[in-house]
């Protein structure tokens, strides 16, 4: 399968409309296009230094090792692949001397580019230029990624316990959840938490009836709000009959937690928000722990992309997202929807919001794409308007931050009175027709079964945070002791064995 | 050398008769050379002594509600918080947050953005080297920043300092309540009348405090309980995780540097003294 348009013959190029011209400039400065010498004119024949800066490689740059975006990357059980010059095809490899060397000239190379844009930077800056920077660090940042492989995820067979295993903090994780679903802890020394979870999860499954566990049935709600710790879990009879779909809007989100070194200057706008970048590198680690914590709470949830985010990464190889793997599962099992892509930020929020008002489904995203942001006792009659936004709880280091969803929403009324929106308007459909019917309603529910098997598989990722943890234990725990037939993936019994000698507990321990 | 009268200098006592507790600034990088003061002062020591966790004990976020407390702690200000026409004191902000970073606890304001405008409090620029830090937190919009106090407090299991009572939310969901019983601690700032102020001289500069502050922890439990969570309580795990999160020796080290250079350069600004 040809890989590059330099393999292709003219005839077949002519076929496919492949252009045998100069690249156009796009998103280039005026800066930048000055330096670029006139004579190329096909891809074949650009330098390297070219193909640099219009963000093509064939060539793997590897990132200097102490920078914060090699880490960031390159976490563990992530690999190295390079391509040859002369085929394109893809191995994997070790890192040699010669790659040692190859990175060497390309880093030069790299900080001369990195001048030559500083230099368009400060022309730009004295003409009084809008949006040029935007485009010109955006550059910066393609180079930095490292090509990584589509291996074996492709064909679906992504392999959890593989992940766990070779993960010492996940397996911890994953452990801590499973001992206590399987009540292989002490209870003597149990925690106060414990204590009040097991009370409250014996007591759910004493008063729930029997049967709503089974295949069809819809999915409990495991919920935090209102100031419960550990959470409570409710069935869907009361209150939460029929519950709304959550949008999440991806790029938002990760704008939000992303390191502030890759942030975008926000001087082409002042002051201004620009959340979305049409090459922003996607993180995963925030998006995984907003779906647990919705799913958990018995939503069906689903994340928002734009449509350049397909294959999870650009047509040169370069990754979009920091964690492909947990990408592929994403899209593979039905989390995500692609949008049309969009030029500009507002055009991306209208696009979701459309989304949202069409079933009248939650939103986390920002309001300050909004600029009417008049906030009265009308603003939240759409489902548009009633947006939650995440919030980063940073901590020492990216792996140490949390997301927090803020789903309290107020405005001030006449008398300047503070009014709380009330819950059940953001999460839950009306009983009456008002807003769509019963049907549609029906169809964006979440079932039993499929909450269990998200979950299970959702856990497995990163090392959870202690509310996404409770969340699952209580949920888990539940199922085991009413509904013993669901498998728990990663969580169940069966695999507490491997997962101990991970974590390097003794198996004394596990009868206690 | 020009004399040096330092506005927000605050002393610290140990807590002898339950009287207010303070904190001690110095402008001058060498304040840990300071002779000792004068009798009724136990003992000058940058420590709250009542800081003393048992063993299991761990220290809660704190949360410094940054409006209240720039106004709290302004010249001119009442005790009851707000006071309209005073402008809003950044030094005071720092001094809490000091007094609490050197006791080791992790600290964060939390406000809203206008406060990083310019001419809206005294040392814009000391603000937005806290934000660069990551000290001070801008909410974002449709969530008020007192709101968002509350819900990092119930999230991280944390402590709001504030002096506000949060009426009017209490009044809009019980939610409030709840937070607010287990999570808000009161801040008072007193200022010490001119007659009664200490001057300490080091070298050819002198310092005179200024202003006290002291701390009332919601429901009656003394401060030594209140800024510490026990293994025994349902929320012991937040606590853990989120000083295990948030906060190092290193980081305690940075962030007490920081302040200490933008106190020492705050009171020069607010006097005209530097550019």
């Amino acid at each position: 399968m040809k890989r590059t348009t330099r393999e292709l013959t003219d005839e077949e190029k002519r076929k496919l409309g492949v252009p045998d011209e100069p690249l156009k400039n796009t998103g280039q400065s005026t800066g930048m296009k000055s330096s670029m010498p006139s004579q190329s004119t096909t891809l074949r024949e650009l330098t390297t230094e070219e193909k640099l800066a219009f963000g093509i490689c064939d060539e793997l740059l590897f990132p200097p090792t102490d920078s914060p975006d090699f880490r960031h990357v390159l976490g563990e059980g992530k690999r190295i692949f390079r391509t040859s010059r002369k085929n394109t095809r893809v191995e994997e490899a070790e890192l040699t001397e010669k790659d040692v060397e190859m990175y060497h000239q390309n880093f030069k190379l790299f900080k001369s580019l990195e001048e030559k844009r500083d230099e368009n930077d400060r022309y730009c800056a004295t003409q009084d230029f809008h949006g040029h920077r935007t485009e010109t660090t955006v550059l910066h940042k393609n180079i930095r990624y490292i090509m990584v492989k589509d291996q074996n995820v492709r064909s679906g067979e992504y392999d959890l316990e593989k992940r766990v295993n070779n993960d010492v903090e996940l397996a911890r994780s994953v452990y801590d959840v499973s001992a206590f679903v399987h009540d292989l802890f002490p209870y003597k020394s149990a925690s106060a938490a414990q204590k009040d979870a097991i009370h409250q999860t014996d007591n759910f499954l004493a008063e729930s009836p029997t049967n709503i566990y089974g295949p069809g049935n819809f999915s409990l709600v495991v919920d935090f709000s209102n100031y419960h710790f550990p959470p409570l879990v409710f069935t869907r009879k009361t209150d939460h009959r029929f519950l709304r779909p959550v949008f999440i809007d991806a790029c938002l989100v990760s704008y939000i937690s992303s390191d502030e070194a890759f942030q975008l200057p926000t001087s082409a706008f002042k002051g201004s928000y620009v959340p979305y970048n049409p090459r922003q590198i996607i993180e995963m680690k925030p998006i995984v722990s907003l779906l647990i914590s919705f799913i958990a709470r018995g939503h069906k949830t689903t994340v928002l992309f734009p449509t350049q985010y397909k294959e999870g990464k650009n047509k040169a190889g370069l990754c979009l997202v920091d964690d492909l793997d947990v990408f592929y599962y994403l899209t593979e099992n039905g989390f995500v929807e692609f949008i049309k892509p969009i030029i500009n930020d507002r055009k991306w929020f209208t696009a979701i919001c459309k989304k949202t008002d069409e079933i009248h489904a939650v939103i986390v995203s920002s309001p300050k794409y909004d600029i009417t942001n008049i906030c009265n006792s009308q603003t939240f009659t759409m489902s548009s308007k009633r947006i939650l936004t995440p919030y980063l709880l940073e901590g020492l280091g990216a792996e140490n931050s949390e997301i927090l969803l803020n789903d309290h929403l107020q405005y001030k009324d006449e008398d300047g009175k503070f009014i709380q929106l009330d819950k059940q308007m953001i999460y839950t459909y009306p009983l009456s027709d008002a807003e769509i019917e019963e049907p549609m309603k029906l169809a964006q529910q979440l079932y039993i079964e499929n909450q269990i098997k998200q979950l299970c598989e959702l856990g497995t990722f990163y090392p959870l945070s202690v509310r996404e943890s409770w969340a699952i234990k209580v949920f888990l725990r539940i199922i085991r002791k009413a509904a013993p037939g669901f498998d728990l993936g990663i969580f169940d019994s069966n695999r507490l064995l491997k997962l101990a000698k991970v974590v390097n507990f003794s198996e004394e321990g596990l009868e206690d | 050398m020009k004399e040096v009268t330092v506005d927000c200098l605050i002393y610290f006592c140990a807590e002898k008769s339950g009287q207010f507790s303070n904190a001690l600034l110095m402008t001058s990088p060498t304040w840990n050379d300071l002779p000792p003061l004068e009798k009724g002062f136990e003992e000058l020591k940058d420590r709250d002594l009542r800081f003393v966790p048992k063993k299991g004990q761990v220290r809660r976020l704190i949360i410094l509600d940054a409006a209240n407390l720039m106004y709290g702690g302004a010249d001119g200000a009442h005790n009851q918080g707000r006071q309209e026409g005073s402008r809003p004191d950044v030094l005071a902000l720092l001094s809490v947050m000091r007094y609490f970073v050197v006791n080791d606890f992790e600290v964060i304001a939390v406000s809203s953005h206008k406060y990083l405008k310019d001419e809206t409090t005294n040392f814009k620029l000391g603000l937005s080297e806290l934000k660069e830090e990551g000290l001070f937190r801008t909410v974002p919009a449709m969530n008020l920043d007192d709101v968002m106090g509350l819900v990092i407090a119930d999230w991280t299991n944390g402590i709001v300092i504030s002096a506000d009572k949060y009426r009017d939310h209490c009044q809009a969901g019980e939610y409030y309540e709840k937070v607010v019983r287990a999570h808000l601690c009161d801040i008072k700032f007193k200022v010490i009348p001119p007659q009664n102020r200490n001057t300490i001289s080091v070298d050819d500069r002198h310092f005179i405090a200024s202003k006290t502050f002291k701390l009332i922890p919601g429901g009656n439990v003394p401060i030594s309980k209140f800024f510490f969570c026990d293994e025994s309580e349902t929320r012991y795990e937040l606590s853990v995780e989120r000083r295990r999160k948030g906060w190092s020796s290193q980081r305690r080290e940075k962030v007490l540097k920081l302040l200490n250079d933008l106190i020492s350069s705050g009171v020069m600004l607010s006097q005209g003294l530097v550019e």
